[in-house]
């Protein structure tokens, strides 16, 4: 498994930390944290990390509309929420605003794990495709 | 059922769950009355969330210090706590607990009708605080037992005429009611 750049935004100091511990066992790299909305964009921003994880009730901006900042800006970026929230109307909304995934809290590692490869998988699936159809725009022309 | 039974039996049966599979602890009995008193005594350490939508209500909670220190030794297990860090780090870890509970009841609570329910970050009062009932203001609680000591519920509302340090939001307000 190839190392995976992650950015952990939750206001909470204790979930940042066990989410940094769990994450790096598994074998991802913690480059960045944040605490807010606010401080996720500008950190997206200086790091470009390949992923993201999100909770969504911050103060100053809450998850749902960081991640359609993010993804507004970088179209390419992937952002799994981890959140307490349980409406299906909350998850909802965060897939419409980009998000790619979403894990409820209390989050277990291979819960965590599958929604970071699923959202990673989806980028490579893409590319993949796009490969495949140029190839195959290529041997039409030709 | 009235909304605020289904409020009080959501947050029951949430923080049985979340404290039975988290940290091991059953509750024993459970009791929920509206309170007719004219004030309402918070514990010395209470989380406060205000939740939004068709609920339009703060929520406080209040753990005996026993399910405190239970609560803060489970979750930084196995995490970096410096000695002047541990009173922050006790307010997180019930502030983090609380936040679970209720976002979990909000998946229960949610109706078509009444769109999205949203939820404050938490915030933590230290110290007892007393609270006055004016005129439209209503109070709920409900106490949940457990071998660690008690888990105090008290639903305040209407959200409009508090602020989420559970202050009455403006004088204003009071007069015009």
């Amino acid at each position: 498994m190839s190392t995976v750049d992650i950015m952990i935004v939750d206001d909470s100091p204790i979930i940042r930390q066990k989410l940094t511990v769990m994450l790096e066992q598994i074998g991802y790299r913690v480059v960045q944290t944040a605490a807010t909305g606010k401080e996720a964009i500008a950190a997206y921003r200086n790091q470009r990390p390949d992923l993201v994880t999100m909770d969504i009730t911050m103060p100053d901006m809450d998850g749902i509309e960081a991640t359609r900042a993010i993804i507004g800006e970088f179209p390419d970026a992937k952002i799994v929420m981890v959140t307490s929230h349980g409406q299906e109307k909350m998850v909802l909304e965060a897939l419409k605003a980009g998000a790619k995934g979403y894990v409820i809290k209390p989050f277990q590692p291979h819960v965590v794990y599958e929604a970071i490869q699923k959202a990673c998988r989806r980028t490579v699936d893409q590319a993949k495709v796009q490969a495949i159809i140029e190839q195959r725009l290529n041997t039409t022309e030709s | 059922m009235t909304q605020i039974d289904r409020i009080m039996s959501s947050i029951a049966c949430r923080t049985r769950e979340y404290l039975g599979a988290e940290f091991g602890v059953t509750i024993t009995a459970a009791n929920a009355h509206c309170s007719e008193s004219d004030q309402l005594t918070l514990p010395r350490m209470t989380t406060v969330i205000a939740l939004g939508g068709n609920i339009n209500m703060l929520v406080a909670f209040g753990f005996d210090e026993r399910l405190i220190d239970l609560i803060f030794d489970k979750m930084t297990e196995g995490l970096e706590v410096g000695e002047d860090e541990v009173a922050m780090y006790r307010e997180a870890a019930t502030g983090e607990a609380v936040n679970t509970i209720l976002g979990h009841c909000t998946g229960d609570l949610a109706d078509d009708a009444g769109g999205v329910i949203t939820m404050t970050p938490p915030v933590i009062l230290e110290g007892v605080k007393t609270i006055r009932r004016m005129k439209d203001a209503s109070f709920y609680t409900q106490n949940l037992d457990s071998a660690f000591g008690q888990v105090t519920v008290n639903l305040v509302g209407p959200r409009m005429i508090f602020d989420n340090h559970l202050d009455y939001a403006t004088q204003e307000n009071h007069e015009h009611r």
